[in-house]
């Protein structure tokens, strides 16, 4: 075994929580660490994680985080002997890796060679064929391909099939295609996707397995030859080709489908060579995996078909940390792995200590990817000040978070705050466990997919296990519906924020803090306050002191704001008794039930009321300011971004639904379309221009 | 502060306590019904024509301008009670905290003959003015008023011209005045946004003019529309009446708090310095403990027991004049001084009461004054003592004393007592009601007895004859004519109170008016008139 000889500073060429993940390891290893910053991102966490930092420049990822000259630079001027890449941005750049070892610098990944073969899609098909690893068919499509072109590949790899870039990941430049007559269009918008996020816009089209499963093996490879598989994740809930829960171990496969599948990513990572961690994906065929449960006589490799090999460290990487360990063949007892530790190590010529058969794993464990974005719009990004993010840290749950509160989710990065990892002895009690711990954290600012987080852990068909890659497609309304709090719910949570909202206000005045709040000797007036009622109409809350300590608390619908004593539907009717007020935890009881909950919000009037479940309130503001521009046949964009093309000009006449224009955010495009049939009477934006999130783009006179 | 803490002999089983409960609740559910009609308005159908305009009522607009889960003291909310006018004087006035400042707030009420004063408005304006002025609280008016209610002009015009020099007398003493115009402000009205601070206009709405078209038509010839002769825009661009301009009724409020925010008041007196922890007893039980027939008197121990924080109190000279009790307590955390009575005044309570306030003059201690006096003692044994002289010096100490004092009236005040214990004519900064309350020269039986003794009297000289069912049928009369007028609910609709309030809220209503007592400085004077000895 040779000494290793680790990096003295490692310049982390990423940001957001991997950069902050691996500045944890590098200063656990007493490693100093090196991040590289926007100007948008000088406060950020991972500048603040690192023991140095240095600004590479503008606030787009190609002035800043796809710049490899600057980051180059960065890390020779700051002393650094080792470039970390991440994920995303340059992480399976080769000519970046191939810089980075010009400059003299050690590169924490495999090598360049290995990241360009695999980089092409098609490229890695072929070597895989070569080294007998099973295949989905697919084939490349020439650039200048014309509609009739286009269809004889697609006829010839078979429907459904999916557009995929040649350099793509992260479900950049993906489109799914069911006929024909959808090709020209999906292959016109993956190529501009490609091209704005990979600068190639090389397209291939391969046959979509209409039930899949999504499961990948992590491969870690040393430069001595040593080459173990850690096991498998299944990562098949997916939106938008984005991961947004995986696990390990998969609860779709046998261990014959497991043996089969990792056999499959040693022999690819052999064949390739591969040093540093990586991971091999599959697509898995759930019609197959469910006649081999079914007790069918189906042989595993059927099930099991190569999809590409992610040469860096994965998202997902978490949860293999937490289940995989190694076991001392002297006492039996389980060595926690660190991934980061790894590559470092690997880097540094280390020889991997292990043999496959210590590596056991323990329990199980799930990791979401917790989003800013608007599900109900469609995922579409969201971005604001996290006013509050208060991450419940407990027992079994790992926060990798980016953000922190206070700080602005900008539209420049990928919008996801945080990864949540559970770990239990079993699949149930680790949902159960991040479930809780998703509602039991303070998270107002941005629109998130919590929620939606929440119900698919506590959905009876991910609870068994029936999770193929259309999970969220199909099950999207479900989910959705059961993250709708009820009435009674709601009501509750507007008269417990009323109170909040008094008391603290009360309690933090000047004048008279220790009187109850609202006293008043005549009754004349009393605490009163509107939230927005889930269909737009008017949720008011009314308090009133009794004598006793306890509060007389309603809740009617369509009294508006600042109406003393106007009259509507009760929707709730409580005696209210205040325990204790913590800043944000109120100890109350309702009704006779007495609970704890926290209640948080922001300028804007968003409330949070959590315990039990989340409901998110908007307080009516009690002065509203002047109206937003109100414009009858408005058409804005979904969010800030900027625009790619404008489909109409003035005068037009378009459908309902005809296209207007498009618009282009986080490397994701977004069709505006007429939200009713008319004569375009002005256009306000022209391609290129940078808009808001509601600015007008296109009026339409109905 | 470390002081004993009162014991309570309570026992809620007792009858007199229940009926006494039974009785003052009855009081209290007439105080509600008398509450809902002053609060109602001009009836739901002016109400309706109000709300039918896009405006918010007068309660609304206090709401709304004061801070959320603020405490809210209405003050006077009954005067003119039994009158032939609207009960409440068609006005609210009231203590509220608006941006984290005490202020005065109060404004007619519109949907009450439009907002025109009556002789029970302007008193009770006056009355607000006055509460301004002696504690140093900033002042908002919410004005929409017609004017004088020209039927009653001759009630109002000279007593209500006393408002405009009292907004000024604020204003030269630093006190911030602000006007909030939401309608028409006319004629005398003008002069309330005319002698204010800050004016904040509201457009369409807002309408300051001395004389409205048709009086200037009268006057003239002239003829102007409303808008031209005072609105918004014209007092905001042009007369320079308005110094905010607000586009509706919310950002009117919403810019007199922004204006209140940034006045940078500080109140100059020193803030809560006890714990303001809950007494010890539960405050209910004061409806048990104050007696509604005043033959029966109770220990005013028992109220403090359940007004001061924590029920703790070091009673001061706890042996001597025992019916007068006095000693040291807090409330809300209002370090205090108190003077409460537990029977007649004889010399030795006089004198200890004389004391006491000097005491807390030298302390610069605030004095609460709990009421409950059947007047100083009579008799030779009494008037040979010096009876008059001991009175005199208490008289003396609270008419010259310079703390503040509050007083609460629990149950009789009658005579001379009624001085010493700091009625009404000796400026209290404020004085409540409870509503078992009685007050008169004398009780309504001694009364009806003295007056039928000096008629026997007058009678006998006369050489007339007597007629003993006719003076029982007289004094039956008498007693019933002085018990109908010392009653609290004519003394509060008089005007003689800040307030009926019920007696479980004392301890918050002295907490409020504690705090805004000590907006000014608390400094006590050593300045008396001539202590007879």
């Amino acid at each position: 075994m040779t000494t290793p000889e680790l990096p003295r500073a490692v310049l982390i060429a990423n940001r957001g929580e991997i950069a902050v993940r691996i500045a944890r390891t590098c200063r656990e290893m007493g490693i100093r660490s090196i991040a590289v910053c926007s100007e948008v991102d000088a406060g950020a966490r991972h500048v603040l994680a690192c023991d140095e930092a240095v600004l590479l420049g503008g606030a787009s990822p190609s002035e800043s985080y796809l710049c490899a000259h600057a980051i180059i630079d960065a890390a020779t001027r700051s002393g650094a002997d080792a470039v970390h890449p991440g994920f995303g941005f340059l992480a399976e750049d080769p000519r970046f890796a191939q810089a980075v070892l010009d400059a003299g610098l050690r590169w924490i990944g495999p090598t360049p060679a290995v990241i360009a073969a695999m980089g092409d899609k098609l490229e890695a098909k072929r070597r895989m064929a070569a080294a007998g690893v099973p295949l989905v068919p697919g084939e490349r499509i020439a650039d200048d391909a014309d509609p009739e072109g286009l269809r004889e590949v697609a006829e010839r790899v078979g429907f459904p099939l999916m557009v995929k870039a040649v350099a793509g990941g992260g479900g950049k430049g993906m489109r799914a295609v069911h006929t024909v007559d959808e090709l020209p269009d999906a292959v016109a918008s993956a190529r501009r996707e490609a091209e704005a996020a990979f600068g190639d816009d090389r397209l291939f089209l391969e046959r979509l397995i209409a039930r899949s499963r999504h499961v990948e093996v992590q491969i870690v490879g040393d430069q001595h030859g040593h080459l173990l598989h850690l096991f498998e994740r299944e990562c098949s809930i997916q939106r938008r080709h984005q991961k947004v829960v995986e696990e390990s171990p998969s609860p779709g496969i046998d261990d014959e489908v497991r043996d089969v599948l990792t056999g499959a990513a040693t022999t690819a990572a052999r064949a390739l060579g591969y040093t540093s961690a990586g991971t091999v994906e599959f697509i898995l065929d759930e019609e197959v995996l469910a006649r081999r449960r079914a007790g069918e006589d189906v042989p595993a490799t059927d099930a099991v078909a190569f999809l590409e090999v992610n040469t860096r460290l994965q998202v997902e990487h978490p949860v293999t940390e937490q289940v995989v360990g190694i076991r001392d063949p002297a006492t039996g007892m389980l060595e926690a792995i660190d991934l980061v530790r790894w590559q470092l190590l690997i880097a540094g010529g280390w020889s991997l200590p292990v043999t496959q058969e210590q590596l056991v794993t323990r329990g199980h464990a799930i990791e979401v990817r917790l989003y800013a974005e608007d599900v109900p719009a469609g995922f579409l990004p969201a971005t604001g000040r996290l006013h509050a993010f208060e991450p419940a840290l407990r027992e079994g749950i790992r926060w990798d978070a980016g953000v922190a509160q206070g700080e602005d989710v900008s539209p420049h990065y990928d919008p996801m705050l945080a990864k949540v990892i559970a770990t239990a002895p079993t699949r149930t009690e680790a949902a159960t466990r991040l479930a809780a711990a998703l509602q039991d954290t303070p998270l107002v600012g941005v629109a998130t997919n919590r929620d939606l987080l929440v119900a698919v852990l506590r959905d009876a068909t991910f609870l068994v296990g029936d999770t193929t890659t259309a999970y969220l497609e199909e099950r999207l309304a479900v989910l959705q519906a059961s993250g709708v709090p009820d009435e009674g719910s709601r009501a509750r949570a507007c008269l417990l924020a009323t109170l909040h909202g008094a008391l603290q206000a009360q309690q933090g005045s000047p004048a008279l803090p220790t009187l109850p709040v609202g006293f008043c000797n005549t009754g004349v007036l009393w605490p009163q306050e509107t939230f927005a009622g889930p269909d737009g109409d008017d949720w008011t809350v009314r308090l009133r002191g009794r004598r006793d300590g306890s509060l007389e608390g309603q809740v009617l619908r369509d009294v508006p704001a600042g109406f003393l004593d106007a009259d509507g539907e009760v929707l709730l009717s409580a005696r209210v008794r205040v325990h204790t007020l913590d800043r944000d935890t109120l100890d109350a009881e309702v009704d006779g039930r007495r609970q704890r909950v926290r209640i948080v919000g922001d300028p804007q009037g968003r409330v949070q009321v959590l315990g039990p479940g989340v409901v998110d309130l908007v307080r009516r503001p009690r002065f509203p300011s002047e109206a937003a521009e109100r414009i009858s046949g408005a058409n804005r964009s979904p969010m800030p971004g900027s625009v790619v093309a404008v489909a109409v000009g003035a005068g037009d006449e378009v459908a309902e639904g005809q296209l207007l224009a498009t618009v282009e955010a986080m490397k994701m495009e977004h069709r505006v379309t007429a939200g009713r049939a008319g004569t375009v009477t002005e256009v306000r934006v022209t391609a290129g221009q940078q808009v808001a999130g509601g600015e007008v783009l296109v009026v339409v006179d109905g | 502060m470390s002081h004993d803490v009162l014991r309570s002999r309570v026992d809620p089983a007792d009858e007199v306590f229940q009926r006494n409960r039974a009785e003052n609740l009855e009081l209290l559910r007439r105080v509600d019904e008398q509450l809902t009609a002053a609060h109602g308005g001009g009836g739901s159908e002016k109400l309706a024509r109000h709300r039918s305009r896009g405006k918010h009522t007068l309660r609304e607009r206090i709401a709304l301008l004061c801070d959320h889960g603020s405490p809210f003291l209405e003050l006077q909310p009954l005067i003119g009670l039994d009158s032939d006018f609207h009960v409440g004087g068609s006005t609210i006035q009231g203590i509220g905290v608006v941006s984290g400042v005490e202020c005065v707030i109060g404004g007619m009420d519109p949907t009450v003959k439009g907002g025109a004063s009556n002789p029970f408005s302007v008193t009770k304006s006056l009355r607000a003015l006055q509460i301004a002025r002696e504690n140093r609280l900033p002042t908002i008016n919410l004005t929409e008023s017609g004017g004088a209610d020209l039927r009653r002009q001759q009630d109002v015009f000279v007593p209500g011209g006393r408002t405009f020099r009292e907004l000024t007398a604020l204003s030269k003493a630093g006190v911030p005045t602000i006007s909030l115009v939401f309608g028409s402000s006319t004629a005398g009205g003008a002069y309330i946004p005319g002698m204010s601070d800050y004016v904040v206009l509201i457009e369409e709405r807002s309408k300051v003019f001395l004389g409205g078209p048709p009086l200037v038509r009268m006057a003239t010839g002239e003829v102007a529309s409303e808008e031209d002769l005072g609105g918004a825009q014209m007092h905001a661009r042009i007369s320079g009446l308005g110094d905010y301009l607000a586009t509706d009724e919310l950002d009117g409020i919403r810019i007199t708090r922004q204006l209140v925010s940034n006045l940078g008041w500080t109140k100059r007196g020193p803030g809560p310095s006890e714990p303001a922890d809950a007494p010890l007893f539960d405050p209910d039980e004061l409806l048990g403990i104050a007696s509604t027939d005043l033959r029966e008197t109770f220990d005013t121990r028992e109220v403090l027991a359940r007004v001061l924080d924590g029920s703790r109190f070091e009673e001061f000279k706890a042996a001597y004049g025992t019916n007068l009790v006095t000693g040291w307590g807090s409330i809300h955390g209002f370090p205090i001084g108190v003077l409460a009575n537990n029977g007649v005044l004889f010399s030795e309570e006089s004198q200890k009461g004389a004391q006491f306030i000097q005491l807390a003059n030298k302390r610069d201690r605030p004095l609460l004054f709990l009421q409950n006096i059947t007047g100083f003692m009579v008799g030779t044994a009494y008037e040979r003592g010096g009876m008059i002289k001991d009175g005199a010096k208490l008289i003396n100490a609270v008419s010259n004393s310079e703390v503040p004092h509050l007083t609460v009236m629990t149950g009789a005040s009658y005579g001379a007592g009624n001085y010493g214990m700091c009625g009404r004519a000796y400026d209290p900064r404020m004085l409540f009601t409870w509503p078992n309350h009685r007050i008169a020269v004398m009780g309504p039986e001694q009364l009806a007895g003295v007056l039928s003794i000096v008629a026997k009297a007058g009678a006998e000289n006369r050489g007339e004859v007597w007629d003993e069912d006719q003076d029982r049928g007289i004094r039956e009369m008498v007693e019933s004519q002085i018990e109908a007028e010392s009653n609290a609910f004519h003394a509060t609709g008089q005007g003689w109170d800040d307030g009926i309030i019920d007696p479980r809220d004392t301890r918050h209503v002295l907490g409020i008016a504690l705090s805004a007592v000590h907006t000014d400085d608390v400094r006590g004077g050593d300045a008396y008139g001539v202590f007879r000895m």
